[in-house]
């Protein structure tokens, strides 16, 4: 049953952002982007730490909502400051992303690798 | 994916401490699959929150992040600034009305000219006018499409509509609140009318304020304007006039850009 609270938890958030037919202005689109994206790189970071037997859930949930919220903030602050933060943070989370993936990729495969010898 | 994830995170807490309760009275099993669930959640509201946005919203990531932002930013602050100015315009003019009023009451010298001003300004249409007046509407038919030129509205229909409530004493007339000046011109623009600096589409809510009786009289006259557009073989839709006795008629707004050449100025 707990098991499956992460799925439904996916779908209940996409039938809800599709239903409520929420727009963001498209002055905020870009924050928005950014913060998908920090979330998207906590989202692997929690992966990977839960392949590496270090995930803690306090640790996994502050780190979203504090990394999702502080990219939006600083993509706005740069923005008024005139300084393209987003684009940083878009590089930045991207470069995260795929080391976490290529780290979880590796993992998976020594821990094959291992289990069939 | 990311149940594949936090199936590794139970296997694990599972192996540890499969009896140690958080402070919540949760195993931290189902504490990692509560924050799983949680984090699952608000990922897949932005995400489809996003997706509208992009792909709905007719907005791709990056036009939405500098340009479009902020030319819509500073649209949004001169909108903002414009909507100031007006209501500061209209709390000026309610002002000067006032004075004018009391100078006029006082009697002199002084009544004599502002009498002036206000019969000038009803004239130039720079003063929103109410009162007694007729209405109407004149609109596109919709007949066949083979020869629309002959079904649409045309400049000369509404020019000699105009010009009938003017010469039957009409001191004020608008067509969709547009007013009409001694300046205004109406022409046709592909399949709209330009009069003055707006463009309108039908239908045309011709309105004027005057001797109302007269007014409709005399667009009601036998062979008359109305007469010629019903009767031209053309289907425009043409309503009876009406007479009102309250009709409103904002005052003539001069274009925020300068529309053509540089003689006003």
């Amino acid at each position: 049953m707990y098991l499956l609270l992460p799925v439904f938890g996916l779908l209940i958030g996409l039938f809800i952002g599709f239903d409520v037919n929420f727009k963001v202005p498209s002055q905020y689109g870009a924050y928005l982007s950014v913060a998908m994206l920090a979330a998207l790189d906590t989202i692997f970071g929690g992966m990977k730490a839960a392949l590496q037997k270090k995930f803690d859930a306090r640790t996994f949930l502050s780190g979203f909502f504090s990394n999702t919220l502080l990219a939006a903030l600083f993509a706005f602050v740069g923005s008024l400051l005139g300084v393209d933060l987003a684009l940083a943070a878009v590089v930045a989370f991207g470069v995260r992303i795929f080391n976490n993936l290529a780290e979880i990729r590796h993992f998976i495969l020594t821990r094959r690798k291992i289990q069939s010898h | 994916m990311i149940c594949l994830a936090a199936k590794q995170g139970y296997i694990h807490r599972f192996d540890h401490d499969r009896l140690q309760k958080d402070g919540y009275g949760l195993s931290t099993r189902n504490m990692s699959a509560l924050a799983w669930g949680i984090v699952a959640l608000v990922f897949g509201g932005m995400v489809a929150v996003q997706y509208h946005n992009a792909v709905l919203g007719g907005v791709a990531f990056w036009s939405s992040s500098p340009d479009v932002a902020s030319v819509e930013t500073r649209l949004r602050a001169v909108e903002m600034y414009n909507a100031n100015l007006r209501q500061q315009i209209a709390s000026y003019s309610k002002k000067v009305t006032l004075l004018q009023a009391t100078a006029i009451a006082r009697g002199g010298m002084t009544a004599v000219l502002e009498r002036k001003i206000h019969a000038m300004n009803v004239l130039n249409g720079t003063m929103p006018l109410s009162g007694p007046g007729v209405e109407v509407i004149i609109s596109d038919s919709k007949m066949s499409k083979l020869d629309r030129a002959a079904f649409l509205t045309h400049d000369w229909d509404l020019r000699s509509v105009i010009n009938e409530l003017f010469v039957a004493g009409a001191d004020a007339v608008a067509i969709n609140n547009a007013r009409i000046t001694a300046q205004t011109g109406v022409f046709c623009i592909g399949p709209v009318v330009r009069v003055g600096s707006v463009r309108l589409g039908p239908p045309f809510v011709v309105k004027a304020i005057g001797p109302a009786n007269v007014l409709a009289a005399a667009l009601k006259i036998p062979g008359g304007v109305l007469d010629v557009l019903k009767s031209s073989n053309r289907e425009l839709f043409v309503s009876q006039p009406k007479v009102l006795k309250r009709v409103l008629i904002p005052s003539y707004s001069p274009p925020l850009v300068a529309t053509q050449g540089g003689i006003n100025q």
